[in-house]
């Protein structure tokens, strides 16, 4: 029982350290090496079911349209009832500035040569940010993002899955230039 | 022991779900003295993250529409300037699990000759989820499913000998937009061999120097530019203020033993609101 004691006593005093960690890198404070001192972090978080790292059009019909997938916080426009944006969280200190730029298309394939081209969307804390660049200075040490798109459907397109992870596809990328 | 078991669920399960990819510190300074840095790529999210890490030269300046947009130098820029090309990091490439952390080591070769300032280039860390296998399924519509990678560029800074920086203010001008909005440019020429890596407050003052609108931002500014606040003049009364933009060499996420220190600089103008 003592051994099991003296064990337990040594992990709690480890994870107390480790959250310590990281609770100063959210603090950004935190030291990770003799050569830095104080210093900032700069985190996102795009990843699970309330934070996706996924643009989701829902199921599209095909037909002679274009479905948008809104990144402004309005409703979507002929999309799946299941559509919904990427939605993360940009994290520095209150003040500094980033500078965010995207991709202006991205290509989703179906693995067969036939491909859709979309047109990505963005918003920081309910600005717009143009894919050629923009400026956001933080209101806060955590901030909103939204990533949309949009993406033309026609008669002549071929059913099935499209994705950017397929051959002949595309991701988007997203650049935070941080000041 | 029931909490204390809780307590170990706790500490340790907490900080996986905190963040998808983390990077610390967001502006890394090395000195010619030891050359080598550190910085650290943290994996909160719960799939696997593929890391990338390289080099560029590029510097903030003010774009078209009066916005700071970092740019590629020139060839002429770049040879004053960068020490992008003499920066090796390891690993380069590397797979974080959930919850891993990597320290990621940064040597600068840059050759004792180059005269003295500081030198710099921008750290691009590139981050992907590892994705699984697409599922194919059969539909009679289009599934559509879209993919992001995330690009996080910070900053290193390389110091040599002994290095400086000020700002001064050459002139500052207004302009109002049709909601109430008010431009502050002031044109600052950027002296010393270093960037002014720092804070400017630009604040309207009434008759009593009493501030009554305030804006702050944490900046850099690597050349001569034309640097621009904004003031929210809705429901101020009519009268005499006065505008004040301050420089200064301290910014809250940056140690002042890193940054290049110089002495705050004030600059005032008379401002009518009518």
């Amino acid at each position: 029982m003592k051994t099991l004691k003296t064990l337990l006593s040594v992990l709690v005093l480890v994870a107390v350290f480790s959250v310590n960690a990281f609770a100063q890198v959210d603090a950004h404070e935190v030291e990770v090496s003799a050569t830095a001192n104080l210093l900032s972090t700069l985190t996102l978080k795009f990843d699970g079911a309330g934070d996706s790292d996924e643009i989701n059009f829902g199921d599209l019909v095909i037909a002679d349209y274009t479905a948008i997938v809104k990144s402004d916080g309005s409703a979507h426009a002929l999309t799946g009832e299941s559509a919904s944006p990427a939605t993360g969280k940009l994290s520095a200190t209150t003040g500094n500035t980033v500078y965010i730029s995207y991709s202006t298309t991205a290509t989703m394939s179906n693995g067969a040569g036939e491909t859709l081209t979309i047109t990505p969307s963005l918003h920081v804390d309910g600005q717009a940010i143009a894919a050629a660049g923009g400026t956001y200075t933080l209101t806060d040490d955590e901030v909103d993002v939204v990533v949309g798109a949009s993406v033309d459907i026609e008669e002549s397109t071929a059913a099935g899955v499209y994705s950017t992870d397929l051959a002949g596809g595309s991701a988007i990328t997203i650049t935070f230039n941080f000041n | 022991m029931k909490k204390l078991f809780f307590l170990f669920f706790v500490v340790f399960a907490a900080p996986v779900a905190l963040a998808q990819v983390t990077i610390a510190p967001t502006n890394l300074f090395i000195d010619s003295g030891n050359r080598f840095g550190t910085y650290m790529v943290i994996n909160g999210s719960n799939q696997n993250q593929e890391i990338s890490i390289d080099f560029q030269f590029a510097y903030s300046q003010v774009n078209a529409v009066g916005e700071k947009a970092f740019v590629p130098g020139d060839s002429t820029l770049t040879s004053r300037h960068s020490v992008a090309e003499y920066i090796r990091a390891f690993p380069q490439n590397f797979v974080l699990a959930p919850g891993q952390r990597q320290i990621v080591r940064i040597r600068v070769n840059a050759p004792n000759t180059i005269p003295d300032g500081t030198y710099w280039a921008r750290i691009r860390t590139a981050s992907t989820p590892e994705s699984p296998p697409v599922e194919m399924t059969s539909t009679e519509g289009v599934t559509a499913r879209v993919g992001i990678t995330f690009e996080q560029i910070t900053g290193l800074f390389y110091k040599k000998g002994q290095v400086s920086t000020g700002i001064e203010v050459e002139e500052i001008n207004t302009q109002i937009s049709e909601d109430g909005q008010l431009g502050v440019l002031a044109k600052v020429k950027r002296t010393g061999n270093s960037p002014f890596l720092g804070s400017i407050t630009t604040s309207l003052l009434n008759a009593q120097g009493t501030s009554v609108r305030e804006n702050f931002i944490s900046t850099s500014i690597y050349f001569d530019e034309i640097h621009r606040q904004f003031l929210n003049l809705n429901d101020l009364q009519p009268g005499n203020y006065t505008i004040q933009v301050k420089f200064e060499s301290q910014r809250n996420d940056i140690s002042s033993t890193d940054l290049v220190q110089m002495e705050p600089v004030i600059a005032t103008i008379p401002y009518t609101i009518r």
